[in-house]
């Protein structure tokens, strides 16, 4: 119940076995090898954190887990952080030279500075809130000052004054994640005495272009005032200078070195910028003018493998001395420690693949199963009809459109598991996707199945419109077959028909509470009893909310008292045949039924809390993970946590996401294991499967060639079925008629018909053109110049299939910020 | 030297000279409608495309004015490298080396000029969209000949033979260049690391200099037109298959049918070695590692670089920035399709690491392979397509078209020998040495 609110880095500890450590050389080595990073020192598990790390002036390292209502121990460190509460999400955190640090609160969008010094009645919250309002505080807007989703924060410290006032030489930097931009706010001197909502500048804004940001994570600053935005959303790091212009790009998406699979963290020390970059599971190094020097970190092949290899890490600090880094691997609950080795040490090549994360959410429905892999911009369908999960399609290529994803973090199935829908927060948009199968078709990967059917611009759409732009973090069908969204910036559902045009809006109230004793929560996941109609959340703080359809509350769970919900990360929930909910603990690491096994839910009250992991035996208490840890795991099996952290069957690391079939399984997204777990209804394991290493047996399907042809379509209908697209090659200009062959560039005219109104062609918004192999995952090498004709038509220049092989045609046609595909699959031969 | 020890390996191999072992009772290797229909594909192979961006492009006096300075090392800082000399006639147009090494060691392999006319970009990054705009880099690059363009036009000022094939074709040379001050020796230091597009700019910004300057790409242009290949032992086979002339099909070794089979079928070497040149003209990352130093005598210390190549996505940027594009100031045809071509070209990381698919055509005669001569012969290029062993692993992104051939013994050999049916250097001696 009581934990350390900061997990305290035993780097005091870790210091002398740096200098113990073999590898290090003696310091009378001559300078001909300059030193790097990357020489393991020592990892300490247990550290369960939002991702974030930092080195304070004294040389230790300190992270802070999922928050919450928990009361710091008292001190590791005498005289130093004596206790600090933590209520709410702490992100980032940073010290400054003195005596200060400062926390940014995710879900309370607020920064709050501490002192040391000051105790935990007058220096935060809890039983003295007053004190911590109005001038101190960064209230939830997009305004001068304001915040929304604080991620990281860093601190500079300049010998000249940065602002007119002639005061500030200490700068606050803040990642305002949701407002895609940095806030610099000055931080000098006692915190309380400066008005915070006085911003010194803000820049960036929501983009992929020069300048701009995409879910910034975090921000680190050099001696020059330069800042360094992690740029989650866009893969790459950019850079700013003092006055917040814009100076650099760093990196792209990619896996080669120089290039992010999503950048969650940063730091500069000296003239080196560190870039967590967590997917690729390693941290690069840059110059400050963007070169890449090296990265270390080989990926962790097998759980929880640790010593020198990552899984994930999410931040990278420095220590003040320069010669440790602390990285923090938020999925595994671990901070390792790495000192300098000589530069020429051979970094060995390592294989960095693996099919899936299996990692995001998850949706099942009769006999498919599909996830959304956010970091790969992909979302898998598969087939489980015969026992063994079938990959029937993968789908999905970077960027923004149809067919497209930045980071589709949603995944949901129609009724009739025939339309897939997927949502991507970073992208702000809704996907529809028809899954095609013929009746008596082999099982078989197909790279053709999925079609884009509609997609939604939520920025675009002006029914929509809110205060802030529609984040859709989840999925549910309604009764109808209506798609409910759920709108985690602006507490609502918005309620989409199947073809994603807007139908209404229900405001979800009584999840931001502005409360800084309690702390806010946010909206995570969505999912409808379809025996009642009624609407179940999970959100961080208060567990699980059931609602009705007109968002009239019918219960809540409260386990603010009971247990620290929120400290575990509800994150997923589904509603299986008996019409209990179950959700998914991501830092909780285990999967929990809401209401009795013995008796049905009943609202309202306080329902009883069911771990279906209670219900295994004890031998599988024996096989958790052994180690000091262990103490604490059943420390809060004791709390009814069901803290089941582990490998075997029915353990789980970071679960992310869970899918009820209506067949009475239970689908459980266990990404920090790269696998996917299948449960009955009543918490019994049935099967497992997922990337090689970390399940039973590798299943890999086999990939069969389709054997489609050209269809040869001239009017082709949107998969929407809105329009028609007639379109034809324009002949050459000497003339000859034109084929669709390698090689050859062609143009092609065309005209968008609503359907049924076949005279005059429609006025639309655009009309783009893009192709696609699904077989090689790549289009074209050029991007098609579409222009209006005079006749309402379009015409496409320069369109040339490089490659023989199948190829799909897509033409686009958006109107209103929703785009509907027509497709025309050619063999080029 | 290494060049030719693997030539003499190859002419002793009995495998890769004879129908091998297969007894002649064995039967002929028989193509279905759609192989054959794949293999015509490859031939015969046209002439060259017209440039209009060099409407000298087919002038014989440009081309011959071209041919003097191809081999004229009075262009280069040192007067020690001419164009000829990384791209040796007696080494089908290449210099044998992994990476070229004049004045410092270049980044990439020298590739061959064999029917480079028929190339939509040029460099291993295509940073050039045109022959003549192509020749002009080598000249300014400080590890490749050094010099500059002032120089360089000097040069041919200084000379009496080569100033009047130039003012035949293209008028008189800039006065700027003729007046005396123009520096006659080089004073460029050696440039500590390779760099290369680190093109020297002349100090003073002349118009004229930059046109006679492209004047000359144009000339050296006109003369590579001239460099074709097209008369292998496979085109004679495609052109006898394709008249159903069964006499000249016969002399078509086995070994290399069979290979060919391979090659537009279960190998799919043809999704991107397609076409009469054995080039789809694009660019692909095939997974190739990048060496610190291509260059060290020992194959197995050639340590990764840190770095792979980044291949097309700075060629894209570069050729955007180049003054001599083809929608540049010095194109003749600005506004050409070409040109155009240019503002179509996506951009971005996912060009990372990509380079241009070499043609085939005198692959056996081109060695050692890929962009920095990773692969010293061709058995370790089709080992590695074989294998993929050693290919730079794709992250999450696995799946890819790229996947192990796992190829027979004999089917490798098999696809080496048709490898070499595409060997042709039937050039005409007066066009493999500069004009008399």
């Amino acid at each position: 119940m009581i934990l350390a609110a900061l997990f305290l880095g035993a780097s005091l500890a870790a210091a002398p076995r740096l200098e113990a450590q073999p590898q290090q050389p003696p310091s009378s080595t001559p300078q001909a090898s300059p030193m790097r990073f990357g020489a393991f020192v020592e990892q300490f598990d247990d550290r369960p954190s939002t991702g974030f790390v930092a080195y304070d002036p004294s040389g230790q390292w300190w992270v802070v887990p999922l928050g919450g209502a928990v009361i710091g121990t008292e001190s590791v460190v005498p005289g130093v952080l004596s206790s600090v509460a933590v209520h709410g999400v702490v992100s980032g955190l940073a010290f400054d030279g003195e005596d200060n640090f400062y926390l940014a609160y995710e879900v309370d969008d607020r920064i709050v500075a501490h002192s040391w010094y000051d105790k935990v009645s007058t220096g935060l919250g809890g039983a003295d809130n007053s004190t911590h309002t109005g001038e101190d505080e960064l209230e939830r807007g997009d305004g001068p000052g304001q915040l929304h989703a604080p991620k990281g924060v860093a601190v500079w410290e300049s010998t000249l004054p940065v602002h007119s006032n002639g005061l500030a030489t200490c700068v606050l930097y803040v990642a305002d994640s949701l407002n895609h931009r940095i806030v610099m706010v000055a931080a000098k001197g006692v915190p309380r005495e400066y008005k915070w909502a006085t911003p010194l500048r803000t820049f960036g804004a929501y983009g992929g272009g020069d300048g701009q940001l995409n879910h910034p994570n975090d921000v680190a600053v050099d001696a020059r005032g330069h800042t360094y935005v992690a740029d989650l959303g866009n893969d790459r790091v950019v850079e700013f200078d003092e006055q917040g212009t814009f100076v650099r790009n760093i990196g792209g998406r990619g896996f080669d070195s120089g290039l992010f699979l999503s950048p969650t963290g940063v730091d500069v020390h000296g003239d080196r910028l560190y870039v967590a970059d967590r997917d690729n599971d390693r941290i690069q190094v840059f110059d400050l003018e963007g070169h890449y020097r090296y990265e270390w970190g080989t990926p962790a092949l097998r759980p929880r493998e640790g010593r020198g290899k990552l899984h994930g890490p999410t931040d990278v600090a420095i220590s003040p001395d320069g010669k440790q880094a602390a990285v923090v691997e938020e999925t595994e609950d671990r901070v390792q420690v790495f000192g300098l080795q000589p530069a020429d040490t051979a970094m060995p090549i390592v294989e960095r693949n693996g099919a899936s994360h299996f990692g995001g959410a998850c949706s099942a429905r009769g006999e498919l199963f599909a996830v959304a892999e956010p970091s790969l911009a992909s979302v898998s369908v598969y087939d489980v009809s015969s026992g063994t999960p079938i990959e029937i399609t993968k789908f999905g290529r970077p960027g923004r459109g149809p067919g497209r994803f930045l980071h589709p973090s949603s995944v949901l199935f129609d009724a009739k598991a025939e339309v897939l829908y997927v949502a991507d927060p970073h992208a702000y948009q809704i996907h529809a996707f028809r899954i095609t199968r013929a009746p008596d078709e082999p099982l078989r990967f197909d790279p053709f199945r999925a079609r884009s059917v509609n997609t939604l611009d939520l920025r675009a759409m002006e029914t929509l419109k809110a205060k802030w732009a529609t984040e859709p973090v989840g999925l549910a069908l309604d009764t109808n077959g209506d798609v409910l969204v759920v709108d985690g910036a602006n507490e609502r559902v918005v309620v989409l028909d199947a073809s994603l045009r807007p139908r209404r809006e229900v405001r979800i109230d009584g999840v931001y509470q502005p409360n800084f004793a309690t702390g806010s929560s946010r909206l995570a996941a969505m999912s409808v009893d379809p025996s009642t109609g009624h609407w179940f959340f999970v959100t961080g703080r208060s567990g699980v909310l059931e609602r009705k359809p007109d968002g009239s509350p019918v219960a809540s769970t409260s386990w603010f008292d009971t247990f620290p919900t929120q400290q575990h990360d509800p994150c997923g929930i589904t509603m299986t045949k008996s019409g209990r909910p179950w959700i998914v603990l991501r830092d909780g690491h285990s999967v929990q039924s809401v209401g009795a096994a013995s008796a049905p839910y009943v609202p309202p009250g306080l329902p009883k809390l069911l771990d279906t992991a209670l219900e295994l035996p004890l031998s599988h208490v024996a096989g958790w993970v052994s180690g000091p840890e262990g103490a604490l795991e059943k420390a809060r099996l004791a709390t009814g946590g069901g803290y089941r952290h582990g490998l075997g069957r029915l353990e789980f690391c970071k679960p992310e996401s869970l899918a009820a079939d209506g067949h009475g399984r239970v689908y459980v997204l266990d990404a920090g294991n790269h696998r996917v777990q299948v449960l009955d209804e009543q918490g019994r394991y049935l099967d497992m499967f997922g990337a090689r290493f970390y399940t039973e047996a590798g299943r890999t399907p086999p990939i069969v060639r389709p054997t489609h042809a050209w269809d040869g379509a001239r009017s082709v209908r949107t998969n929407g079925g809105a329009y028609r697209v007639l379109w034809k090659p324009r002949a050459r200009a000497d003339g000859s008629p034109t084929r669709i062959e390698r090689g050859a560039p062609f143009a092609i005219d065309a005209w968008v018909f609503v359907v049924g109104e076949p005279d005059q062609p429609t006025t639309v918004d655009g009309l783009s053109i893009d192709a696609w192999m699904p077989e090689h995952l790549h289009g074209m090498t050029r991007v098609p110049k579409v222009t209006a004709r005079d006749d309402g038509g379009f015409a496409i220049d320069g369109i040339r299939f490089h490659m023989s092989g199948y190829w799909e045609l897509d033409f686009d046609v958006t109107k209103d910020g929703l785009a509907e595909r027509a497709q025309v699959r050619v063999d080029v031969d | 030297m290494v060049l030719a020890t693997l030539l003499a390996l190859a002419a002793s191999n009995p495998q890769a000279t004879t129908p091998s072992s297969t007894p002649t009772t064995a039967p002929r290797v028989v193509f279905d409608e759609r192989t054959i229909a794949r293999i015509l594909q490859h031939a015969p192979l046209p002439a060259p495309p017209a440039d209009p961006t060099n409407r000298f492009a087919d002038d014989p006096r440009a081309a011959t004015l071209g041919q003097a300075l191809f081999f004229d090392a009075r262009l280069s800082q040192d007067g020690k490298v001419s164009c000829a000399t990384c791209h040796d006639p007696a080494r089908a147009f290449t210099d044998g080396r992994a990476v070229s090494r004049t004045i410092a060691p270049a980044r990439r392999n020298a590739p061959s000029l064999y029917n480079v006319a028929q190339q939509r970009w040029l460099f291993w990054d295509g940073r050039a969209d045109s022959l003549w705009s192509q020749a002009l880099q080598p000249i300014e690059n400080p590890v490749e000949m050094g010099g500059d363009r002032r120089r360089a036009l000097r040069a041919v000022a200084d000379d009496a033979a080569l100033r009047a094939r130039y003012e035949l074709v293209f008028g008189a040379l800039p006065a700027s260049i003729l007046a005396s001050n123009v520096p006659r020796a080089t004073d460029h230091p050696v440039p500590e690391r390779p760099n290369v597009d680190g093109r020297t700019t002349s100090a003073a910004a002349d118009e004229s200099v930059d046109r006679a300057f492209a004047n000359l790409g144009k000339s050296i242009a006109a003369y590579e037109r001239q460099l074709v290949s097209a008369n292998s032992a496979f085109d004679r086979f495609a052109a006898a298959l394709r008249a159903n002339d069964l006499a000249t099909q016969a002399a078509y070794p086995d070994d290399a049918r069979r290979g060919l089979a391979l090659f537009v079928g279960k190998a799919d070497c043809r999704l991107c070695h397609a076409g009469p040149l054995f080039s789809d003209g694009e660019f692909h990352d095939v997974g190739v590692p990048t060496f610190a130093d291509p260059l060290a005598p020992d194959l197995e210390k050639r340590a990764l670089a840190p770095l792979r190549d980044p291949g097309r996505r700075e060629g894209v940027e570069k050729l955007r920035a180049d003054p001599f594009r083809a929608s540049g100031a010095f194109s003749d045809a600005p506004d050409g399709e070409h040109a155009r071509e240019l503002d179509t070209l996506t951009v971005g990381v996912e060009l990372h690491a990509q380079v241009r698919t070499p043609s085939l055509r005198n692959v056996a005669r081109t060695a050692p392979y890929m962009h920095q001569g990773q692969f010293a012969t061709l058995d370790d290029v089709i080992a590695f397509y074989s294998t993929r062993n050693g290919a730079v692993p794709t992250g999450h992104h696995a799946e890819t078209v790229l996947r192990p051939l796992g190829l027979t013994a004999d089917e490798a050999r098999d696809l080496k020998a048709f490898l070499e049916s595409l060997t042709d250097e039937s050039l005409p001696p007066e066009r493999t040495r500069a004009p008399r």
